[in-house]
């Protein structure tokens, strides 16, 4: 492993712990079961914007159950 | 037939992150997969990939693959950004005799990586939340499929977010850390809680058990 990975998993790792100190060991650890904290990036992925990006890119949605999508190419 | 090579088209910036992460599930000897039919089934209609070609985006270790196989896909072509992830998939493929194409790539410029109008299906699983640019991603997609072809992927809402999820998610964004979620899943598993005897100064003194190692190096 390189040491730049080492570091980075480091710095995180302090992050973390400040976190824990500050909310809660049980929030911290509770909150990281949820499956929307998925990503670094927020994105607004709600449900309108998912069948907007979809459309545009000229797709035409069959079914939307949820959060999967299947869709056809016109 | 035998294993095709590893084709690298492009490396994400962190891919070494992603690599990472692949090594430490193998670390703890996580099995790969098997029997994945309920992760096609799950997300599109098994009649719809039977005898396609399929492109598997993220691939990660191949569970989607293995499932497409399963429902009798012509072939699969296997993309994601860590090179060790796409090992993991040749490895369990070769096991059922199956030889996928397997492509390195950045999901950001897979649409680089291949002719417009390839693929018979699209699929991508649990891995839109990943990317930069989502709605990019899904024009790619689109590219990618051709006419008449299926696209089928899922996505996460953000929507639900605590404090905390917010202020570790500034933290990943600070840090270009891309895995999160599996990341911080891996932690979970690792019973980062009260119940698990050690304590927040054994975490910071470094004396939390060795198999602690990889998240606190």
């Amino acid at each position: 492993m390189a040491l730049h990975q080492k570091n980075m998993i480091l710095y995180v790792y302090k992050d973390l712990i400040l976190l824990i100190k500050k909310y809660g060991i049980k929030e911290v650890a509770r909150r990281l079961h949820l499956e929307d904290f998925t990503t670094p990036y927020i994105h607004n992925t709600s449900r309108e914007n998912i069948g907007l990006w979809t459309k545009k890119a000229g797709l035409s949605i069959v079914s939307h159950h949820g959060q999967r999508v299947l869709a056809v190419k016109k | 037939m035998t294993n095709k090579q590893i084709r690298i088209h492009s490396a994400p910036e962190n891919s070494q992150g992603y690599d990472l992460l692949w090594n430490y599930q193998r670390l703890q000897n996580k099995p790969l997969p098997i029997d994945r039919k309920s992760v096609v089934t799950g997300l599109i209609d098994p009649k719809l990939i039977s005898n396609k070609s399929i492109l598997d985006l993220c691939c990660g270790r191949g569970r989607l693959t293995v499932g497409c196989y399963q429902y009798n896909a012509n072939n699969v072509t296997c993309v994601d950004g860590s090179y060790s992830a796409l090992e993991d998939t040749q490895e369990t493929l070769q096991k059922f005799g199956h030889y996928p194409d397997l492509v390195q790539a950045d999901i950001e410029q897979v649409s680089d990586a291949f002719e417009q109008n390839s693929f018979d299906v699209v699929l991508m699983l649990y891995a839109l939340q990943h990317q930069k640019n989502e709605e990019k991603t899904i024009a790619d997609m689109a590219t990618l499929v051709k006419p008449k072809g299926y696209v089928a992927f899922t996505y996460f809402g953000q929507n639900t977010s605590s404090i905390v999820t917010i202020k570790l998610r500034e933290i990943f964004l600070k840090q270009s850390i891309k895995f999160s979620y599996d990341f911080l899943r891996d932690i979970q598993y690792l019973k980062l809680t009260p119940e698990n005897s050690f304590t927040l100064s054994d975490i910071e003194n470094g004396t939390a058990p060795k198999k602690y190692d990889i998240v606190c190096i």
